[in-house]
């Protein structure tokens, strides 16, 4: 497979799976959206050759697509819980040290 | 059409024709209706990965249940589509093996919401009779206005 069909396929294979995800886990605004919707679309192009070979696909159109989507899929939620494991982390040492003490 | 659509169709008309004073209610039927109506058309032309399709149509309605929903009662609707979406996605990764169970499922959820929809008109008209005749908020009055109550959270694209 080309280089750039490879791109454009899983490109729009992590564009699905963002959209699925939107679905089932909505963002709470308009910058959650936005961090949630790149974060899972550009996993969704980097993690796609490994889903795929996970899973033991052929390298056509629609393998590379599908693995797009489930690894786009798949970004959404581990990234909401990267966010509030940041947030929890973040509330825990602002309540060990206040500021101006 | 077969026996089955037919009976959709019946049912999708009986609940618009409750929902008459909901135009709310009507709009749902109508999106719901062009997304069977449009995966359908794509199963029978024979084009392949129809349960995928047919989930991104139910997630392109879900979603705008999920953007101009007002009351809890669209809440209820989001949900149903959900699960539809959710149904298409456990048959094209090969978790529903059988077709029959895979349409029973979807057929579930299309009556599920039909439900939703008349049953919500149902219960507002039996609501205005009760008022008449019994002003106080009994459990069915307090469970109609509920239903009625503005949605929990807004859409993320209302949040300021």
């Amino acid at each position: 497979m080309d280089p750039v069909g490879a791109l454009i396929s899983k490109l729009l294979g992590a564009l699905g799976g963002a959209f699925l995800a939107l679905v089932f886990i909505p963002p709470q605004g308009w910058r959650e959206f936005l961090s949630r919707g790149s974060g899972s679309i550009v996993a969704g192009i980097i993690f796609a050759p490994v889903v795929k070979s996970y899973l033991g696909w052929a390298t056509d159109v629609e393998s590379m697509m599908a693995a797009g989507a489930i690894a786009a899929f798949a970004a959404w939620p581990v990234m909401g819980i990267m966010t509030a494991l940041a947030r929890s982390r973040e509330r825990k040492a602002r309540e060990a040290d206040p500021p101006g003490e | 059409m077969d026996g089955w659509q037919i009976a959709l169709a019946i049912g999708a008309a009986i609940a618009a024709a409750l929902s008459w004073r909901e135009p709310r209610g009507i709009a749902w039927i109508i999106a719901g209706a062009a997304s069977f109506i449009a995966t359908d058309s794509y199963e029978a032309a024979g084009w392949p990965y129809h349960a995928i399709v047919t989930g991104f149509f139910d997630a392109g309605v879900c979603l705008l249940i999920y953007f101009f929903a007002a009351y809890r009662w669209e809440m209820w609707l989001y949900r149903i589509f959900q699960t539809s979406v959710f149904v298409s996605l456990l048959r094209a990764s090969g978790f529903i093996d059988s077709h029959y169970a895979y349409i029973v499922a979807l057929e579930v959820c299309n009556w599920a919401a039909l439900l939703v929809i008349g049953g919500t008109a149902i219960g507002e008209r039996v609501d205005a009779r009760m008022a008449l005749h019994r002003p106080a908020r009994g459990r069915f009055r307090r469970a109609v206005a509920t239903l009625r109550q503005a949605r929990r959270s807004p859409p993320f694209t209302k949040v300021p």
